[in-house]
């Protein structure tokens, strides 16, 4: 099997253990981890769902931590925002270089296929 | 602001702007395969659904590059934050119009036989790199985006770690030009769609890149704190209703308000997605933020009953007619 092929069967099984995960979690899990919950209508669950089998990693350490405190998670105020404007300068200095190129080769390429077509025409 | 959930926050505002949104994209979708249809005859002719595979892809990279545009046109100008307000919606769509491609894409090409869908993904028969792998990837990204894009999860992963998990846009803005780069414009004739692309990428990398620089610079030139009290600049030049922000040499920011003549300091990072607060106005007698109107009291830093958001305070003093900011969060003001 091909890496890209493998990478589909991986993400294919990360997505039904999600889903797994995810109906419990929509149909209680999110009252218990979030008070403001209660009492979502059936499509505000449903609306969740596929960002619980997204992140369901994250979303069973959430509900694990309500349970430990038996309460939902505590308002947490949005801090140390500096590191998250690094990152997001330097991921788009990086995604900069990766663009430019990838842009220069697909060009090269498309430059050589031409100048190849030409060549063979009669 | 939260009190309990709702399907989609919808307000008057939200509407127009969605029925816009979506009203634009009927009309490109419908122009561009009108338009072919009528355009293209002869030798050159191209059926309707490969017509609207087309429609659907460059529209939803259109849509992408709005969305990737308006963040850093709000940070470098306030003039765009408006436009903030409803990024998300449009971020939904953009997956939408980008989800219809695909199927449509995988749809037609196996309907044709002539490929197996899954297996041009998968393993495509040429050397080049595998600009389908690109286009899934990018689709990948953004249906993570899109599911995770309602306020239940902007409140529980906490605004820092949904921030995180959303940068993974920029991969995808990457993966979507190496998706056409490597795909439709290697059998492109016609430079017009390589200049758009071009320009496109630079627009959007430039804008962020000099929005991360002044960013990364107003962070360098923070102020520090002597016996643990930032010096804020002359008290009078915050006037009524508005506020400042003052930046922490440690990289935190504050927002500097007066209201009815007093003054009072609070973080400037607002409880919903971190928008800069000190940006905003006093509007009911609540600093406003001015990404999508979430409310603080100027001196109290909660939002008025029933919600319940906050943001840290800081007590403020007036020295020399100079305003001195405590660099310890929570004392009263
Ligand atoms: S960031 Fe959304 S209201 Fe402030």
């Amino acid at each position: 099997m091909s890496p890209i092929a493998w990478i589909l069967w991986l993400l294919l099984a990360y997505l039904a253990v999600g889903v797994a995960v995810g109906i419990p979690f929509v149909a209680r899990g999110v009252d218990r981890v979030d008070h403001a919950a209660h009492g979502a209508s059936r499509w505000v669950r449903l609306l969740l769902l596929p960002g619980a089998a997204a992140l369901w990693p994250i979303v069973l350490a959430l509900w694990f931590a309500a349970v430990q405190r038996a309460g939902p998670t505590p308002a947490r105020f949005a801090r140390g925002m500096r590191p998250l404007r690094l990152a997001h300068a330097l991921a788009w200095a990086v995604a900069a270089v990766v663009i430019a190129a990838g842009l220069a080769g697909a060009l090269r390429q498309r430059a050589q296929s031409t100048a190849a077509i030409s060549e063979a025409a009669p | 602001m939260s009190v309990g959930y709702r399907l989609v926050q919808w307000n008057r505002h939200k509407r127009v702007y969605d029925a816009i949104a979506i009203g634009a994209v009927a009309i490109y979708v419908g122009v561009f395969v009108g338009g072919g249809l009528l355009l293209l005859r002869g030798d050159r002719a191209v059926s309707a659904p490969i017509l609207a595979m087309r429609a659907l892809g460059t529209c939803a990279i259109v849509l992408l590059h709005i969305v990737l545009c308006i963040g850093p046109l709000a940070r470098i100008s306030p003039l765009f934050a408006p436009l903030l307000y409803n990024r998300r919606h449009l971020g939904v769509l953009t997956f939408l119009v980008a989800l219809l491609h695909a199927t449509l894409a995988i749809g037609f090409y196996g309907a044709f036989g002539e490929r197996n869908p899954i297996a041009a993904v998968v393993n495509p028969a040429r050397s080049a790199p595998p600009y389908e792998a690109f286009g899934f990837g990018a689709l990948l990204i953004l249906f993570v985006m899109a599911a995770t894009s309602h306020d239940f999860w902007l409140k529980n992963l906490s605004p820092r770690v949904w921030k995180a998990i959303h940068l993974a846009v920029i991969g995808a803005y990457a993966l979507v030009v190496m998706h056409v780069a490597w795909g439709a414009l290697q059998s492109e004739a016609s430079p017009v769609y390589t200049i758009l692309l071009l320009a496109g990428a630079a627009t959007v990398c430039g804008l962020h890149l000099f929005a991360g620089w002044r960013e990364t610079l107003r962070d360098l030139r923070g102020v520090r704190p002597i016996d643990g009290w930032i010096d804020a600049g002359p008290a009078d030049a915050v006037t009524e209703g508005r506020a400042a922000v003052v930046t922490v040499h440690n990289g935190e920011r504050i927002a500097l308000v007066r209201h009815e003549g007093r003054l009072c300091a609070m973080s400037n990072v607002c409880a919903h997605q971190g928008g800069p607060l000190g940006e905003g106005r006093v509007i009911d007698g609540c600093l406003t933020c001015p990404w999508h109107g979430y409310q603080y009291g100027p001196c109290s830093g909660g939002s008025p009953p029933p919600f319940t958001e906050r943001v840290p305070t800081h007590r403020v003093r007036i020295e020399n007619g100079r305003a001195k900011i405590e660099a310890a969060e929570g004392g009263e003001p």
